[in-house]
């Protein structure tokens, strides 16, 4: 029968890559002279060690793609599966910081050698479009990492709930009321988190870390003031424990107060179920934790795990509460706001009256005033003619 | 709140010890040699002990240790006093773990020989950084920051509703002053008609 020597194969990769890049760096050490010439094919060499470490990367990833794709429902290896996701989590990661660190060592570089060389906004622009071009590819192939997240998720989905349909073990059986929950309620947060880390994806590609390990999510390391939450590979977990869960701690070191000791005294199966019932937790991307195989289910098992994963899950629901809560406190102030506009637009309609009254009354008075001021004959003849009349009737008397 | 130690060793046994970094300033002078000794034996022999993917918290009279294994065959070890949440003590164990992996491959620390350590600078940084548990932990910058955001947009609130106050008092006067401005037209305009020039005449 045909052993898995998948590991194997997978570490002599890594091991020949390793040599590979030393004597690269060994070659580029010798070369170390401030010749721009040399500099530049420091450069080239940087960069074709990234682009060839790009290429094993994608290869990588296709090869996961092909086993998650897979949907039979005992052969897929999880373990595999997983190495391989962490594999290439850190190899994104490492390419991602390498190149950073040349276009930071081509930018200190050409600012050093400015007065020097006339071709040189030639040489820039090509060093800058070499990074470029290396940064869309780590893009594209964390793009698709992402999405062969995803699948391997849904596929898992759809294996617990085919597993459960059979009924396979208790332990699996235990689980079916995390899947209605989950039906459900999608994984909100999941979504959210895609839809937040799709807009994290520029080419300039930030150090993310996907923590994988734990079934929730974390926050990357990026310059973007967005969430980030992470992916929910919560099936990462690539503990292949066995089945026998062994005390780590014995009676010898009387000083520890173990905190998971008392778990091993009792019955695995009543206790995992037990277990099962209370971490059913309220966050739906913590729900999916507990879709993984029967051994798997053994860490949950740890109370400290547990406690752990509570903490969590509870973090990110208080957080997810105060943005919603910041959110409904935005929109009562865009509704103040607007009531307020109308206020204003009254006070300028009222301004504007006072102004053509004004003006109205001004020109009335310098009416008037002109009035006055020409009607003195007027007055005067006025004035005559009532003496006049005063006269004649006093004559008449 | 105070982390004393953070350590990486290897999951195996005997486990080796890769770089660990240590603040025991809070301890006297005296003291330091035997806390020291104490959380390296508790780190290897926590590390040896743990199995892959496994956390556990250990308390011990006023330090708790907590472990958490790789699945790379590396395990962390932080030593805190009572206080230091926990979740923020797994969350610095995983960061550091991850920027191990980074920097070193699994080649480089698989056949080290027990004497010989691992240069990881950043680790001291971490420690003294990590002492306060705001900075370790994401969720809880996250969390600060938004509730800083939440006092801050409750005082825009307070000033808009004063805004909105000032705007009503700004629209009373307004209107007051426009009936105002229109008796003034009014009586100007009665002012030029001819029956009041005969009352001046008068």
């Amino acid at each position: 029968m045909p052993t898995d020597r998948t590991k194997e194969f997978q570490a002599t990769i890594e091991s020949i890559l390793n040599r590979k890049n030393v004597f690269e760096q060994q070659h580029l050490l010798q070369n170390q002279s401030n010749s721009p010439k040399s500099q530049k094919s420091e450069f080239n060499h940087a960069a074709s060690t990234i682009g060839k470490e790009i290429n094993t990367t994608v290869a990588k990833l296709q090869r996961l793609t092909q086993l998650a794709k897979r949907r039979t429902m005992f052969d897929d290896n999880p373990t595999e599966i997983n190495d391989l996701i962490q594999v290439v989590k850190q190899d994104i990661t490492r390419i991602n910081q390498r190149i950073d660190y040349l276009q930071m060592n081509s930018r200190n570089r050409n600012n050093n050698r400015k007065n020097n060389e006339e071709n040189n906004a030639q040489a820039l622009e090509h060093s800058k479009n070499v990074i470029v071009s290396l940064q869309s590819k780590l893009a594209n192939t964390s793009n698709d990492f992402k999405n062969v997240l995803e699948i391997r998720t849904q596929n898992m989905r759809e294996q617990k709930s085919r597993r459960d349909q059979y009924g396979v073990s208790n332990l699996s059986t235990m689980t079916t009321p995390d899947l209605d929950s989950l039906k459900n309620n999608p994984l909100p947060l999941y979504q959210s988190a895609v839809a937040a880390s799709s807009s994290i994806n520029s080419p300039r590609m930030p150090n993310a870390t996907f923590d994988t390990n734990h079934g929730t999510d974390v926050t990357t390391q990026s310059n973007t003031n967005s969430l980030g939450l992470g992916f929910n590979s919560t099936l990462n977990r690539s503990s292949t424990t066995s089945n026998t869960y062994n005390s780590p701690y014995d009676g010898n070191i009387p000083m520890y107060q173990p905190l998971n000791s008392p778990a091993q005294t009792e019955s695995k199966e009543t206790f995992v179920s037990i277990e099962m019932m209370d971490t059913t937790p309220p966050n739906g991307s913590l729900g999916l934790s507990n879709i993984i195989g029967g051994e798997q289910q053994q860490l949950l098992a740890n109370p400290i795990h547990t406690e752990y994963l509570e903490s969590r899950s509870q973090a990110i629901d208080s957080i997810e509460s105060t943005i919603a809560e910041l959110g409904q406190i935005y929109q009562h102030f865009a509704q103040i706001l607007a009531g307020q506009r109308e206020t204003v637009q009254r006070i300028d309609d009222n301004i504007a009256d006072v102004e053509m009254n004004v003006e109205g009354a001004q020109t009335q008075l310098m009416k008037y005033y002109n009035n006055i001021s020409s009607n003195r004959w007027l007055l005067l003849k006025a004035l005559g003619i009532i003496l006049i009349f005063f006269l004649i009737f006093v004559m008449f008397l | 709140m105070k982390v004393f130690n953070i350590s990486i060793l290897t999951n195996s046994s005997p486990a080796k010890l890769l770089c660990s970094e240590q603040d025991l300033s809070s301890f006297g002078f005296f003291q330091r040699g035997s806390v020291q000794e104490f959380i390296n034996f508790f780190s290897t022999t926590a590390a040896e002990r743990t199995q892959v993917g496994e956390r556990s918290k250990i308390e011990q009279q006023s330090y708790i240790g907590y472990v958490y294994s790789n699945s790379n065959g590396l395990a962390g070890v932080v030593v805190t006093d009572t206080e230091y949440p926990s979740r923020v003590a797994f969350s610095i164990i995983n960061k550091v773990l991850d920027d191990f992996t980074l920097k070193y491959k699994k080649s480089d620390w698989e056949n080290l020989d027990s004497k010989n350590r691992l240069p990881f600078p950043e680790l001291k940084t971490y420690l003294t950084d990590f002492q306060d548990p705001h900075k370790a932990d994401p969720f809880m910058k996250v969390q600060q920051e938004l509730d800083e955001t939440k006092v801050i947009l409750h005082k825009t609130m307070d000033s808009l509703l004063q805004r909105g106050e000032k705007l009503d008092d700004l629209v009373a006067k307004s209107d007051q002053l426009s009936s105002q401005s229109k008796m003034f037209y009014k009586t100007s305009k009665k002012t030029n008609t001819c029956c009041y020039l005969m009352v001046i005449i008068l």
